[in-house]
């Protein structure tokens, strides 16, 4: 079932042009990383996805609304989480889920249960007696998550959720993230920093001048942009004669040599890959280990703005 | 119909419960509580000395009735200016914490968030208004205050506390707020030590300025020929207002970057208030030419201030050319919808029925018809100065954007200067070049009607006009070349 399905979306700021005619769909599910880096137009288009911004030009439906003439309803099927946001400090944590429950029609006999349970989601069950005021910045930023949850949207739209944490509020929050990945949500998530990806995005889109370089599942780009595999040997000995030998073999590159690791760029194909641990024994190199190295967004979007298609 | 309005408006509004929630939270409300109740009691207490030190017996109608008025003042603090405060904060409020996103999202009418910030935001001026409003109508009671004038004083009350706060409201319902001044709480005890001993004997001596209000009772004005209590008159007018106030309210939280006013609501807004105008002077038309002078006056107010209401931006012009462009308007061209889209045109349309009714009256108050018409003519002139330096701020200011300054200095320069002028070289016929100094002289009956002054007016302003037009015209043709480019 598609979510979303946008055509030459278009946003002008006077003469800037931060968003230029990007299209994109989504399908129910997925997870869909926005990457690329800071002013690449990721927050303008998610703002626009989220009805905050009108765009210039262009169509989108979101849930088969048209998301220029019927925003107030594309709203009550989303939940956006945006970039710097904070959430109603004086307010605490039962109370804020309860009003935002009641403002998105939720049931009224359900509100308790479903504040309940998105206390437990977020895990921030021994604070949900406290004021918003008096929670750290991580808690708060898993608290954002928790509102966006609490009336069930069809669509998660997060801008940048993990930005200005620190490691352990980061890991916190990617553990509400991959749950919510898990649990089969379609999100659109966006950020520079590619770690906070990976591992739960299904598809990406890259960013870069407004554009969209190149969008898709996660496989398919791989495939599509990495025509070599990145593989790891370890050798119990003779690390210097190894590399030599590496040197000589055809369509083979060699990235870097650390301790007796050596981490070479080899096209596709298995065979490749299978000849050279053969002409390595038959060398007397005692291998240890060949291990595919998986690859990473940061390693798709490194190739990608390098312009290594 | 209505139960379900005041059920979705008010009982059942997600807002009311989160501000009742924060702001009636026992921890702070206590504190104003004690405020409320210890003015009170001081109030009650000062009239009682007072009363009690003039003679042994205290008359209790007297008494009773001071109180009232005394009451009423705070009344008038507590609607008008703390919720009007608070109104004016809201917005601003959630732009400053972050949480206007959210604000923006809630899938709630604008008509709720609308009465949701008015009321929520307001819960505890509300609540101390409610006492307050009890306390007034027994101590109104006591003091034999006519029921008719409490009717109208409650009225008048809510009716103007309706407009402030929906101006407030208005004012500071901007996406663009981007800091929030937050007074030093240094600055609050400073203002609270040197206000306190002005503040409580004035509210205490504030009845003899209000005494006098129980005279209004019977004050009557005639609006078309029908006689009105005057306040009710003022109270009716302020309810026109704030009826379009929440219209523009409801406007911009369902729009967001659209101008207050639409095309259609700019024009109806402008009927109205030119209905009400001529209800008020049309009686005396006949009387004097002075009150169609204040006409003009009172009359042109909304012309000049509804195209600052309705004013577009250069990325609205950009985008209405561009949605041309797309197709969406098919038939018809970028300059057509550019046209249609200008401020000028709105503005220009705006005088237009101004003039019309302007010069109906005119006829009506058997002026002379050609030196009228000079008079519209003129002052057309200095309104299309001033709105051409508008339009210059609107398409030049994504280029330079501190251009509002120098048109603001421009603007004050156009105004006084030729006053200035008029009094240090002692050319009285200067001022004439001034919109003030030409306002004056129409409206001073012993004044000498001079055409050739007038004629050189005229020509001043319209060559004033040259190079503002041709800078609009520039940065049109600009908008055209560079939306047929992207």
């Amino acid at each position: 079932m598609k979510i979303l399905e946008a055509s030459n979306i278009r946003k002008e700021f006077g003469t800037l042009v931060a968003v230029n005619d990007v299209s994109l769909s989504l399908e129910k599910g997925q997870v869909m990383g926005l990457i690329g880096p800071n002013g690449a137009g990721k927050t303008t288009l998610l703002r626009i996805l989220g009805t905050l911004l009108r765009p210039t030009s262009g169509a989108a439906k979101l849930f088969d609304y048209d998301l220029t003439t019927q925003y107030l309803d594309i709203r009550k099927h989303i939940g956006f989480l945006p970039d710097f946001f904070n959430l109603y400090s004086d307010l605490t944590l039962k109370e804020c889920l309860e009003f935002f429950a009641r403002a998105y029609k939720v049931q009224p006999e359900l509100i308790a249960k479903r504040v309940d349970e998105v206390i437990e989601y977020v895990e921030l069950q021994d604070k949900r007696n406290s004021l918003i005021r008096h929670l750290s910045r991580g808690m708060v930023q898993r608290m954002g998550v928790g509102v966006l949850l609490v009336h069930e949207p069809e669509l998660f739209l997060l801008d940048e959720p993990a930005s200005g944490l620190d490691p352990k509020a980061r890991i916190q929050l990617r553990k509400v993230l991959k749950k919510l990945s898990s649990e089969g949500k379609t999100v659109i998530i966006s950020s520079h920093i590619l770690t906070e990806m990976s591992g739960f995005c299904s598809h990406i889109a890259i960013m870069n001048n407004g554009k969209i370089e190149l969008s898709g599942a996660v496989d398919e780009i791989e495939q599509k942009i990495m025509g070599s595999r990145m593989v790891d040997i370890s050798v119990l000995s003779d690390c210097e004669r190894a590399v030599s030998l590496i040197n000589q073999f055809p369509d083979t590159r060699i990235i870097t040599v650390q301790d007796n690791t050596i981490t070479i760029e080899i096209t596709k194909e298995l065979e490749k890959l299978a000849d050279l641990n053969a002409y390595l024994v038959k060398e007397c190199i005692k291998v240890v280990t060949i291990s595919e190295r998986k690859t990473n967004l940061e390693d798709l979007f490194m190739k990608i703005s390098a312009g290594e298609k | 119909m209505r139960a379900i309005v005041t059920k979705n408006l008010i009982l059942n509004n997600p807002l009311m419960r989160r501000y009742r929630c924060s702001l009636l939270r026992f921890s702070q409300l206590w504190i104003y509580l004690t405020i409320f109740i210890a003015v009170i009691v001081l109030l009650l207490y000062m009239n009682y000395s007072f009363y009690q030190t003039k003679s042994d017996t205290i008359e209790i109608e007297k008494f009773c009735k001071n109180v009232y008025y005394q009451l009423l003042v705070i009344q008038i603090v507590v609607l008008w200016i703390w919720a009007t405060i608070n109104s004016r904060s809201a917005i601003k409020n959630e732009v400053f914490n972050k949480t206007y996103d959210f604000f923006r999202l809630l899938p709630l009418s604008a008509l709720q968030k609308t009465a949701g910030i008015l009321l929520g935001r307001n819960l505890l001026p509300i609540l101390f208004a409610a006492i307050n409003f009890i306390l007034l109508l027994t101590f109104g009671s006591l003091g034999k205050v006519s029921s008719f004038l409490q009717i109208q004083v409650i009225l008048l009350l809510l009716s103007t506390a309706l407009f402030t706060n929906s101006v407030a409201l208005l004012l500071s319902n901007t996406a663009t707020v981007k800091k929030q001044a937050k007074t030093s709480i240094f600055v609050w005890i400073l203002l609270l030590f040197l206000g306190a001993p002005i503040l409580l004997p004035s509210i205490f001596f504030s009845h003899r300025a209000i005494w006098h209000v129980h005279k209004i009772e019977n004050y009557l004005v005639e609006f078309y020929n029908i006689n009105i209590p005057v306040l009710l008159l003022i109270t009716s007018v302020l309810l026109y207002l704030s009826i379009w106030n929440v219209i523009g309210l409801v406007r911009k939280f369902t729009l967001e970057t659209e101008p207050l006013f639409s095309r259609i609501g700019a024009l109806l807004y402008l009927l109205g208030y030119e209905f009400i105008a001529i209800g008020i002077v049309l009686p005396h038309l006949r009387e004097s030419i002075v009150y169609l002078y204040l006409f003009w006056l009172a009359s042109l107010i909304p012309v000049v201030f509804i195209p600052l209401g309705s004013i577009k931006s250069f990325d609205h012009y950009l985008e209405c050319c561009g949605l041309r462009r797309a197709g969406f308007h098919i038939g018809k061209s970028m300059t057509s919808a550019l046209f249609l889209n200008s401020n000028l045109t709105l503005a220009v349309g705006l005088f237009f029925i101004w003039g019309i009714i302007s010069a109906f009256l005119a006829m009506i108050s058997k002026a002379e018809p050609s030196l009228y018409f000079f008079y519209l003519v003129i002052i057309f002139s200095f309104y299309l100065f001033l709105l051409l330096l508008l339009e210059i701020y609107v398409v030049y200011s994504p280029i330079y954007n501190k251009i509002s300054i120098l048109l603001i200095f421009l603007t004050i320069l156009y105004l006084i200067l030729p006053l200035l002028l008029s009094f240090t070289l002692r050319i009285p016929s200067l001022r004439f070049y001034s919109p003030f100094g030409f306002f004056v002289h129409i409206i001073n009956p012993f004044a000498r009607r001079d055409f050739n002054i007038y004629t050189s007016v005229l020509i001043v302003n319209l060559l004033l006009c040259v190079i503002p037009a041709f800078l609009i015209s520039k940065r049109y043709f600009h908008i055209l070349a560079l939306r047929s480019k992207m």
